[in-house]
């Protein structure tokens, strides 16, 4: 196969800050395990950081998860911040046109740091 | 309870009289007609017939009583013979008296070879006594019953056992043999020591009983004047060796009675026991058996149970192994135990014959040996598992089901394997029947015990197959959702339930004992029956029995239900994906066409890929999108898409605004919802002059091949269902005759190869030079087929137009020219 790196999920407690660190890819065989991760998040005001710095691939699988976590804290009142993959990852954002409509980051630190005033 | 012997010992003789008559009157017949011959014809000597004759037939007595009447004839006979005193007289008389005396010894001898046959016989009969499954009663009664009136007319046996000495049997013989017997058993005892045996005045002998180094008691044997017999010094000796054998035998009953008095001590633990305790003799016949047992077997209690043949008991029960083949009941641990094997615990199911009470034990057998180590007894101890195995049979059964549930979702094959599971653990055979929709109930699943009947059961459902309309049987249970059972089916039944005479002869060919008829219930809904019967095995039901069928049923129930909600799930799928992807596109006047679709996946994992193309205001629209997800969902909501674009897009002017009705309808069913979508519309000018306003919505731009080239067009835009209010912007590129737009999906650059995924460059450099729209995509395909390795998750979608060039306007051979210069 293409990515010599397995596929795994990292959740941290950071703060008041969620943050899930995908290595691998993300696809529809693996997205439920993202999800899973995602949805330790206790729905209180927080930030929840997706790191997609160790990802390989991410198709649309990984696209659906974005919007449905974006959508999900306009409701909630938390911010979803998006640790910047490589290229390909931000490849697939900026097809997808979401790169201007998500809040995007350099390292998880920022966005904790931010407390996600920025997204809000 | 002492069993008196069937044959007298004494050897069947003539009795003494007869012998005596017979002497007498052949000497007198002789001595008469020697008289009436006189002097003429002396036979005086003949008379000596008599006594021979008697010592035959008769014992020493009274042929000398023979012999003496014979030598008086002989005496007298000088008087009318007239020969008193001649030498012929005297020789005559010699020769009777003499032969008297012979026949008196020969007598004798007779008497001695009879009297020793028949003290070799007793001796061989007290052998044969007391091989210790008798009772020291029983062992008794025996021996007294040997020796009376054998050698004694009165026998007494005193005991010394482990405690008090005990009279232990008395046996007379005469006229008041059983008042006698009587009064002396009432005696007390109060003293059986005995030195040795010794002989008391000729009419009675008392011999020590003494075995294995130990008294046990003594025996007194007596005469009676009534039968007139004397014991000699040599009786003596003969009760010696005697009493010898009848202590041994006696032993052996009193280490028995030992048991017996255990057993007495063990029969109150025993009783109380729930494992059922039986103890079987060599012959196969029970000599001890508890309260469990006899219950477990149907009797009312241990004596009964005792008192039934060991046949007839065995008779009661169909009896099987576990893995369901029949018993032969030589192979039930007791006997093995007996015939001196050492079994394993055996597992049986038993049903009862006349009840069809179902029952499942564990048999363990242990052997009781005699002294020479061969086995005497068996002791079985039956534990009745009926409870367990019905668990364990429920929770295999439920396992079973649950694992077919999980593995299969083809309903039909699901049923066939949950009826295979019932059969022959919970019945003989068993059938699931679901309406057909059509008012009738029909069988689709069946399983016998007898494969052979299959087929059978196959025909009579379908030949009669149930109406929803009947008022019993399954047709109710459908209707009611009630479980029924049915124990013990009466023939008025079955000719009831028969539609005809031949239907009554095919049901009543099943030989059906028991019936249960159970409802596939879903959501407390009947959709379905499990229908388990009971023929050959011949038990009933049991109330266990149906919760097990109910909760089987309602397994299959839900596996029904399962596969049906999959198999619509997977006919939408497919109808829909047939529906979607692999039609031809329209003929469109001024371009031309081709297309790729290559499905990844099972039938459940249809993807969201689509193209499209139709004419909308102005020209033509070509659509390529993708839909995020699989299967149905995904399946459905490609439907949605596909057909609000093209029914959007004919209707508007602007048909590009139908991607943002297709955003404003995906946003509203929640964040899953996502498309991908690159489309294109294709017009041309009143010039003939084509062009493309090409637009992206989270979707890799298309390839624009020009002049051997290959580059990408299109601006990215929002995914359609992201986004509230998105925007868009469009990019409007000329196309001259000859040039190519291809569009694809993301299953073409996220083809996985050996080491990395296929990609845009890759895709751009295989188009480059591509002659036409046919030769792209066949270079797509070309390209993916030797790049890809193993199974690819995604589907793989591309439609490639070009602009040939107006149908009216000249300038299409120019196109052509160009083609030919592009390649």
């Amino acid at each position: 196969m293409v990515d010599p790196t397995p596929f795994s999920v990292d959740v941290s407690q950071i703060g008041p800050a969620l943050v899930v660190t995908v290595s691998g890819e993300i696809d529809i065989a693996t997205v439920p395990a993202v999800r899973a991760a995602l949805d330790g998040h206790d729905g209180d005001a927080g930030v929840v950081v997706l790191d997609l710095r160790r990802l390989s691939f991410m198709d649309t699988s990984g696209l659906q998860l974005l919007v449905e976590w974006r959508r999900r804290c306009e409701g909630d009142r938390c911010a979803l911040a998006v640790v910047r993959g490589p290229t390909t990852v931000q490849r697939l954002l900026d097809v997808a046109g979401l790169t201007p409509h998500l809040w995007i980051v350099d390292t998880p630190e920022e966005a904790i740091a931010d407390g996600g005033s920025t997204a809000r | 309870m002492a069993a008196r012997p069937h044959a007298s010992l004494a050897p069947a003789v003539t009795p003494a009289w007869v012998g005596l008559a017979a002497g007498l009157l052949i000497v007198a017949g002789l001595g008469a007609l020697d008289v009436s011959w006189g002097s003429r014809q002396v036979i005086s000597a003949t008379v000596v017939i008599g006594p021979f004759l008697t010592a035959l037939l008769a014992p020493p007595r009274q042929t000398a009583v023979v012999a003496l009447a014979a030598v008086a004839v002989a005496v007298a006979s000088g008087s009318w013979n007239d020969n008193f005193g001649d030498a012929a007289y005297w020789l005559r008389l010699a020769v009777v008296v003499a032969g008297g005396g012979f026949a008196i010894v020969g007598a004798q001898a007779r008497a001695r070879v009879q009297e020793s046959r028949r003290r070799f016989a007793l001796l061989a009969a007290l052998s044969a006594i007391g091989d210790g499954t008798e009772t020291l009663e029983q062992t008794t009664g025996l021996l007294t019953g040997l020796l009376v009136p054998a050698f004694a007319d009165l026998v007494v046996v005193d005991f010394v056992g482990a405690g008090e000495p005990r009279r232990l049997g008395v046996r007379a013989s005469g006229r008041d043999a059983a008042e006698i017997e009587a009064r002396l058993l009432q005696q007390p005892v109060s003293d059986v020591a005995v030195e040795a045996t010794s002989l008391e005045g000729g009419s009675a002998i008392t011999a020590r009983l003494r075995a294995r180094g130990r008294t046990l008691g003594a025996m007194s044997l007596s005469v009676t004047e009534e039968s007139g017999r004397r014991y000699r010094p040599q009786d003596a000796e003969f009760a010696d060796v005697l009493s010898e054998r009848a202590a041994l035998a006696l032993d052996n009953a009193g280490l028995f009675a030992e048991l017996e008095t255990m057993e007495a001590q063990l029969s109150a633990a025993l009783g109380s026991l729930t494992d059922a305790v039986t103890v079987q003799t060599r012959q196969g016949r029970l000599l001890y058996a508890n309260d469990a047992a006899a219950r477990s077997m149907g009797f009312a209690s241990a004596r009964e149970l005792l008192a039934t043949p060991p046949a007839d008991i065995v008779d009661r029960y169909e009896t099987y192994r576990e893995d369901g083949t029949s018993l032969d009941v030589a192979d039930l641990p007791g006997r093995r135990v007996l015939a001196g094997e050492a079994p394993e615990p055996l597992v049986l199911r038993s049903v009862q014959r006349e009840t069809g009470h179902e029952r499942w034990t564990v048999v363990k057998a242990t052997s009781v040996r005699d002294r020479r180590g061969s086995p005497l007894l068996a002791v079985n101890v039956i534990e009745d598992i009926t409870e367990a195995k019905r668990a364990e049979l429920a929770q295999r059964l439920l396992a079973g089901a649950g694992e077919l549930l999980a593995s299969s979702l083809d309903f039909e094959r699901t049923l066939q394997q949950v009826a295979e599971l019932a059969v022959p653990d919970l019945a003989d055979w068993c059938g699931v029947s679901l309406p057909d929709g059509h008012g009738l109930v029909r069988q689709v699943a069946v399983a016998h015990v007898d494969p052979d009947k299959i087929a059978f059961a196959r025909e009579l459902s379908d030949r009669y197959p149930t109406r929803m309309d009947e008022p019993a049987g399954a047709a109710q249970v459908l209707r009611d959702g009630r479980s029924q059972c049915l124990n013990d089916i009466p023939d008025e039944l079955l000719r009831q339930s028969a539609k005809d005479d031949e239907h009554y002869e095919l049901i009543a060919r099943l030989g059906m004992r028991a019936a249960m008829v159970v409802p596939l219930m879903v959501g407390g809904t009947a959709i379905g029956t499990l229908t388990l019967v009971s023929a050959e095995s011949r038990r009933v039901f049991t109330d266990a029995d149906v919760q097990v069928a109910e909760e089987l049923a309602r397994r299959a129930g839900a596996a029904v239900e399962n596969a049906r909600l999959y198999t619509e799930r997977s006919t939408i799928a497919a109808t829909l994906q047939a529906g979607l992807l692999p039609q031809p596109l329209p003929e469109m006047p001024g371009w031309g066409t081709a297309t790729l679709y290559r499905a990844a996946g099972a039938e459940n994992w249809v993807g969201g890929d689509f193209y499209d193309a139709y004419r909308v205001k102005g020209g033509w629209m070509v659509v390529v999108g993708d839909v995020v997800g699989r299967g149905a969902p995904a399946a459905a909501l490609t439907a949605l898409t596909r057909h609000t674009i093209r029914a959007v897009a004919q209707l508007l002017d602007a048909p590009l605004d139908a991607v943002d009705r297709l955003n404003a309808e995906l946003y509203a069913r929640g964040g899953g919802a996502l498309c991908t979508i690159a489309c294109a519309v294709l017009q041309e000018d009143d010039a003939g002059r084509g062009r493309a306003t090409i637009l992206c919505a989270g979707h890799p731009q298309p390839v624009l091949l020009r002049g051997g080239a290959a580059e990408p067009v299109g601006e990215f835009g929002p995914i359609a269902g992201a986004l509230a209010a998105p925007s868009w912007r469009p990019v409007t590129v000329p196309l001259a005759p000859g040039d190519t737009l291809v569009l694809y999906t993301d299953g073409v650059i996220d083809t996985v190869g050996d080491a990395e995924r296929f990609g845009e460059d890759r895709l751009r450099a295989v188009l480059r030079g591509a002659d036409g729209p046919g030769d792209a995509v066949g270079r797509i395909e070309r390209a993916l087929l030797a790049f890809e390795r193993g199974e690819q998750a995604d589907d793989t979608a591309a439609l490639a137009v070009m602009r040939v060039g107006s149908p009216e306007s000249p300038v299409s051979e120019g196109a052509v020219d160009r083609i030919g210069a592009a390649s």
